[in-house]
């Protein structure tokens, strides 16, 4: 496969909050659309984040993360990260930013 | 736009191990950004190398290509983006990224560029960034080493101890 990333983000409620579940690649291409979609849902209730079928995930991917969480921290949104896989989980560490992303869900 | 720079094709593996290098034009637009980071991720696994050195090919590759399409061509038309792919020796694979554009920026006029580069130091056995001696513009060198699986040699003990030394140091 060498077109532009397949990507996509499924929205599913779940008490009374939402989960957001991304699927593909995390990088320039696609963070647009996963900021776009948080920031849409965040202010609304209780969100989980659910990156066990991000299948990538670069330092723009990882720089959302961080701006995400420090944003809903600001607003006293709540925003919970999940299931990382262990790919995605050895990529963050490659990054060297676990520290900044607190919870993990593991 | 001509479209020798909207697909990138990978040389035959046997090609390369037959010591060339290779040489790609790719546009400086995102969409080369997974699509190049791909085909140098199949490439590498095509010459047997493991999944946590394919994680960090395609996470230095990247950035570097990110790097290039955010940075290079800042006010402008997006320009091309060069690719090279050698194996050097045994199992050393180099990759280089270079582009035609500004030159490299300091981190305080491009904020996000410091993780991107730090990561690229992280995760390849070698790295550097500077200007293109040859042209405008920045060039990355990534290096790589391929010794879960030596490509060529099947025999696994004095190859592993020198490429191991040269990496170390």
């Amino acid at each position: 496969m060498t077109g532009p990333s397949q990507f996509e983000i499924s929205t599913a409620a779940q008490d009374g909050g939402q989960v957001i579940t991304p699927e593909g690649e995390l990088d320039l291409t696609t963070v647009p659309l996963l900021e776009q979609r948080l920031s849409e849902v965040l202010p609304i209730g209780d969100t989980v984040l659910d990156l066990s079928r991000v299948s990538f995930i670069d330092s723009t991917g990882i720089a959302l993360l961080v701006s995400i969480s420090a944003m809903a921290r600001e607003h006293g949104w709540r925003l919970e990260l999940r299931d990382h896989s262990p790919h995605v989980d050895r990529l963050i560490k490659l990054t060297g930013v676990t520290e900044l992303l607190g919870s993990s869900g593991e | 736009m001509t479209d020798a720079l909207r697909r990138p094709r990978l040389p035959d593996p046997d090609q390369i191990l037959s010591g060339r290098q290779w040489e790609w034009q790719v546009l400086a637009d995102p969409p080369t950004v997974p699509r190049m980071r791909r085909e140098l991720v199949a490439y590498a696994r095509s010459l047997g190398a493991s999944d946590a050195t394919c994680d960090a090919i395609a996470l230095a590759v990247s950035e570097a290509l990110t790097n290039a399409v955010r940075h290079a061509y800042v006010g402008q038309e997006p320009g091309p983006i060069i690719v090279e792919a050698r194996l050097e020796g045994h199992n050393q694979l180099l990759l280089r990224v270079s582009d035609e554009g500004r030159g490299p920026t300091r981190q305080a006029e491009s904020p996000g560029l410091g993780l991107g580069l730090d990561v690229m130091a992280r995760t390849a056995d070698d790295f550097s960034i500077s200007n293109r001696q040859d042209a405008r513009g920045t060039v990355v060198t990534l290096r790589f080493s391929l010794s879960d699986h030596d490509p060529i040699s099947q025999e696994p003990a004095a190859p592993r101890n020198v490429d191991g030394t040269l990496r170390d140091s």
